[in-house]
């Protein structure tokens, strides 16, 4: 999977925060993520920003910075699912409904991907077996994000076409009362 | 009025939410290595409340497999594997030894269902996991566990939670009914408490029969368009269950 750039500040302030005792400078920083430019650094300042206001990190002073150890929030409903998976072998969609708290279509969804995946096979009454075990890090849905991403990516082609069609057709408008103007 | 649909919700009956109260009190004492305890006849929902538990909280949850009674290597290497811990070491010190190192790391609660299956040693085992790493274990099973851990005295002494599943009461089936027949305005069926002590009575506080016999009463309300639950509808949706029991 892609590392975003807060994933790397978060898991460099991490790694100083260990080393000494959840506190650390901007500097300090820096040198952790591995960012000279100055543009990087400027990065790298406002996650850190938008990481204090999100909670994750406290301004301490001027520069210093320390890392909040958060208890660890609410699992996703694919990691339950998955959890609930594992624990059980053979699975119902009622099941995934009732102990992990997943919608029948969602369930659906992701027991299908790992079907593909071949960890898991579905059964002629319905149920889903679970017949290799990769262990308990959960198998990411690369597909559904790739496919996502590329949506994104459509959408964000489209809109720019419009606005490339629109200011054409303003200066084509222009154009043409400037003609008239003549 | 458009059909009743019977979903599947998970309710927080008086033991799920003991089950809650009693993983709270034993992640107060962590690092102490202490035995939590969950027993009660097969059908009560230990381990559906146990596996829900594991879905939402970071613990390691081992159900126990009967061909491993002669030799606690397997169930050691099983444990490693649960603890992501690749390959699976070879050896049963080298096997403990690692997944005692992994739970130093991350302490994480340890669920082992179906345990009154294995030997008396595995208490011992287990016993040496909680005090080497600090981390909770949490054993699941039938009431002979109970006399199982009582004969081992410092097994006994370590066991800090102790939890029997009970049976499902009328408020609780009322509470169900209502639940897993909501629709999209969040209104379900509203029994009385007169009904609900029946259905309680015809089930024995057994949740799949109360689940299924909610299945029947969603279709007799649907054919007949109706949504007051009458005695004769839960007796009919009872003899359905009985009828289909027997096929």
């Amino acid at each position: 999977m892609k590392e975003t750039f807060t994933g790397r500040v978060r898991a460099a302030a991490e790694e100083l925060g260990v080393r000494q005792k959840w506190k650390f400078t901007l500097n300090q920083l820096y040198d952790q993520v591995d960012v000279r430019a100055y543009k990087e650094r400027r990065q790298v300042r406002l996650v850190v920003a938008d990481l204090v206001k999100a909670g994750e990190f406290e301004r301490m002073g001027e520069g210093i910075y320390s890392m909040l150890r958060l208890p660890p929030g609410k699992p996703q409903i694919q990691e339950v699912m998955w959890r609930v998976l594992r624990a059980r072998r053979t699975v119902a969609l009622a099941d995934m409904e009732e102990l992990a708290g997943a919608s029948p279509a969602y369930a659906t969804e992701w027991l299908q991907m790992l079907v593909r995946r071949r960890i898991v096979r579905h059964l002629k009454n319905g149920n889903w077996q679970m017949v290799t075990d990769p262990g308990p890090t959960m198998p990411l849905n690369d597909e559904k994000a790739e496919r996502l991403r590329n949506l994104r990516a459509k959408k964000k082609e489209a809109l720019d076409a419009m606005d490339r069609a629109f200011m054409a057709i303003a200066e084509a408008r222009m154009a043409m009362s400037e003609m008239i103007d003549y | 009025m458009k059909p009743i649909e019977v979903k599947n919700p998970f309710i927080r009956t008086t033991n799920v939410r003991n089950l809650d109260v009693m993983m709270r009190g034993l992640a107060l004492a962590a690092g102490e290595g202490r035995f939590g305890l969950v027993y009660s006849e097969s059908g009560r929902g230990k381990s559906r409340a146990v596996v829900n538990w594991h879905g939402t909280h970071d613990s390691i949850y081992v159900r126990t497999k009967n061909v491993w009674k002669t030799n606690p290597t397997e169930f050691l290497g099983e444990l490693c594997f649960e603890l992501g811990i690749r390959p699976k070491p070879k050896g049963k010190v080298k096997c403990f030894n690692l997944a005692v190192d992994a739970l130093l790391q991350q302490p994480r609660t340890v669920l082992i269902d179906e345990i009154e299956r294995l030997p008396m040693d595995f208490l011992e085992i287990m016993r040496d996991l909680t005090e080497f790493t600090g981390s909770a274990v949490v054993l699941i099973g039938e009431e002979e566990l109970v006399e199982h851990m009582r004969q081992n005295r410092r097994v006994w002494r370590r066991t800090f939670q102790r939890l029997e599943f009970k049976v499902v009461g009328p408020a609780e089936i009322k509470f169900y009914i209502q639940e897993a027949t909501k629709d999209k305005n969040d209104i379900g069926l509203n029994i009385s408490n007169e009904i609900a002590s029946v259905i309680d009575e015809l089930s024995g506080g057994n949740f799949g029969d109360i689940r299924v016999i909610t299945i029947y009463l969603a279709d007799i309300c649907n054919a007949k368009k109706a949504v007051h639950i009458t005695r004769d509808m839960v007796m009919a949706a009872n003899r359905t269950r009985l009828s289909e029991k027997e096929i």
